[in-house]
């Protein structure tokens, strides 16, 4: 059995349903896909991950530009706010071009498949979404960003540079993959946001949350 | 036990060398009546059997008391017996040998608790027969080819056969389908209804039709998709051969799921159909006008290409329409080239506009060789990817051909919305209809036949 397969089945075998993001990141790790990484000595993002908080923000489990030194505070209080969890700490993701997101989910009628779109604050906003079949390939992903709405945040606007077109493509591909092959144990895994970095530089996993079956 | 499949059974029930009418009727206003005598007025070609305990006589056909009286095999039956009669009716069927039976009777999984019961009775007897069936709640089956009708709606009789394929859950929409369809000259390679679906599926339907060599075009109602895996094989499977335009009801139902995550949000059951069915590359619509509007513009073989329409109007303010509503729907009526406008202006009065709308204005009634010209400079033209044509009420024969040779003429879609209708200029819309240019009697219309065309060739 393959390793993401055995930590999928380990978890629902400890009946959890949602799976929180430092767990969710694991999985996507062994996927290949590309996450922030420790913070080092520069500021960091420090988050408190906990099955029964998928919306950490809404509980004041994020905190960004966290200085190095002030970490453990920060971490202690969230602790005491969700007792339980467990700390997430990264570095602060800069220059991307944009934020996406990229989740899958099982369909009743056509079973799985992958929804790409813009992220972070504007899923609400902009409600744009583009779904197709998964897995679906690279060029299929690029068809997607292609035809979504608010799919030009990609190509730079006023200024700014075009986003990685190829590396967000590859990655809905890859996930759609990831989900297609893991559907029986998954019910939804999503990234969001994911932060689409100028064109060569790549695309990362800033957030991640998976619902098990 | 000897089961059809359900591509056999929907061969059987399309090739039926003998019919059974249950529930057959002297009384004409019954539809176990009306069913009877469309077989007879079609002149169906195999054995009729109207079976009905009475006896008797109907249009003409002996009526068996049940079908152990019948003296040869019976291929197909159809049931417009009471809900409460369906099981027993179906186990006459099935000691008679009978392969298919369509389930015309209403009351079943559609009715509520009263209906449960039957519905149940009719899956257990499902579950162990061999007799495969068509419904329940349906309007059976069309095959204009075959002068087959085993329905009861006079919506689909005098069908001209050809490529478009029904395929609808709903009964009423059918024939609303076929025969506006019809109206507009475009040809019915056949008409199903699925009902119910207690066993034979919209989607066994899609996968019987995308290996039919004769299918050109699936025009499609549906509430529910069964079979999901399979209706995506099917569909891929048409992909490039075969154009398919769904009217997938409820969409204003989108969003019920319980929602966790923002992909839940973003990915609800609507906009999965949508992104689905825009990956298999068919035409989803709205409505079923929007449905007629696409199959009819797909039925002439063509799609468009690119987003460029010329529009050709006799008069200034339906061009101006045209014009409004096919950019609205995300396409581009881009002004002429310079060279263009002057080559076209040859053929127009001075008062005319050639910069696209083209204005031919009224003078276009008492020339119409200026409409040939002006149409071939405009399809030739390579910056231009589809036509439309606006006519209102040209009483000119010679338009007729001017027109169809024009369609004819080029690859490009030439879409003909001609606003007179059938009243005004009745003899130009048969002919224009036998000639296989449909008409869209409205720039409403005709901007969901370009939609239409524009989503099957993948630019919208």
């Amino acid at each position: 059995m393959s390793a993401i397969r055995e930590l999928l089945t380990r978890w629902r075998g400890q009946g959890r349903r949602t799976v929180h993001e430092a767990d969710a990141k694991r999985l996507l790790a062994l996927a290949g896909i590309v996450l922030p990484g420790p913070a080092g000595a520069g500021p960091s993002v420090v988050k408190w991950c906990h099955d029964d908080f998928p919306h950490k923000s809404d509980h004041g489990l994020v905190r960004l530009g966290v200085a190095a030194g002030d970490v453990d505070r920060v971490a202690g209080e969230m602790a005491a706010r969700a007792p339980g969890g467990t700390a997430l700490v990264e570095r602060m993701v800069t220059g991307a071009v944009a934020e996406w997101i990229v989740g899958c989910r099982r369909d009743r009628t056509f079973g799985p498949i992958v929804v790409t779109g813009p992220g972070g604050v504007l899923v609400e906003l902009l409600d744009a979404s583009e779904i197709r079949l998964a897995p679906a390939d690279a060029a299929t992903a690029e068809a997607m960003l292609a035809t979504v709405r608010g799919g030009r945040m990609l190509d730079g606007f006023r200024g700014r540079p075009a986003g990685d077109r190829a590396a967000l493509a590859a990655l809905i591909a890859r996930l759609s993959a990831l989900f297609a092959a893991h559907a029986d144990l998954v019910e939804e895994i999503e990234i969001n946001p994911v932060m689409v970095l100028p064109r060569g530089e790549g695309v990362v996993a800033a957030d991640a949350l998976i619902v098990l079956r | 036990m000897n089961r059809l499949s359900s591509r056999e059974a929907i061969t059987t029930a399309f090739a039926p060398s003998s019919v059974a009418i249950f529930g057959a009727s002297s009384d004409p206003k019954k539809l176990g009546h009306v069913a009877v005598r469309f077989l007879r007025e079609t002149a169906f070609a195999g054995a009729v059997y109207p079976v009905n305990p009475r006896g008797g006589e109907i249009q003409g056909y002996k009526v068996l008391r049940s079908l152990e009286e019948a003296p040869g095999p019976v291929d197909v039956a159809v049931l417009f017996v009471p809900a409460e009669q369906a099981v027993p009716t179906l186990e006459q069927c099935e000691r008679a040998g009978v392969k298919v039976a369509i389930g015309i009777t209403s009351g079943f999984a559609e009715s509520g608790e009263a209906g449960a019961a039957f519905n149940a009775a009719l899956g257990s007897f499902l579950a162990a027969s061999p007799l495969r069936l068509i419904g329940p709640n349906c309007e059976g089956i069309v095959r204009p080819d075959r002068n087959l009708v085993l329905s009861f709606s006079p919506l689909v009789l005098n069908l001209k056969p050809g490529g478009v394929a029904i395929v609808s859950q709903s009964g009423a929409i059918s024939g609303m389908l076929a025969a506006r369809l019809a109206r507009i000259g475009v040809g019915i390679r056949a008409i199903v209804t699925t009902g119910n679906e207690n066993d034979i599926t919209a989607t066994d339907y899609f996968d019987w039709l995308a290996d039919d060599p004769e299918t050109t075009v699936i025009l499609a109602y549906l509430e529910e998709i069964r079979d999901g895996a399979r209706f995506v094989d099917a569909l891929r499977r048409m992909r490039g051969r075969k154009r398919v335009v769904i009217n997938k009801a409820g969409r204003s139902a989108a969003g019920q799921r319980a929602v966790t995550s923002h992909t839940g949000a973003l990915a609800g059951d609507d906009r999965v159909i949508d992104g689905v069915l825009r990956e298999l590359g068919a035409v989803r619509v709205g409505d079923s006008i929007a449905g007629i509007d696409a199959a009819a513009a797909l039925s002439t073989g063509k799609v468009l290409r690119g987003r460029r329409i010329a529009i050709v109007s006799f008069a200034g303010g339906l061009g101006v329409e045209m014009t409004d509503l096919t950019e609205l729907a995300g396409l581009a009526v881009p002004p002429f080239r310079p060279a263009l406008q002057e080559a076209l202006r040859a053929h127009l009065p001075f008062y005319g506009s050639a910069r696209n709308p083209v204005d031919l204005t009224g003078a276009i009634l008492s020339r119409p060789e200026s409409m040939r010209n002006i149409l071939r400079i405009v399809a030739d033209d390579p910056d231009i990817d589809g036509i439309v044509a606006v006519v209102t009420f040209a009483q000119n024969p010679a338009f007729v051909e001017i027109l169809a040779e024009a369609a004819r003429g080029t690859d490009k879609p030439l879409v003909l919305c001609w606003t007179a209708g059938t009243e005004t200029t009745p003899e130009a819309m048969k002919q224009l209809g036998a000639l296989g240019v449909p008409i869209f009697d409205a720039p409403v219309r005709a901007m969901q036949a370009l939609a239409g065309l524009a989503r099957a060739g993948g630019v919208l």
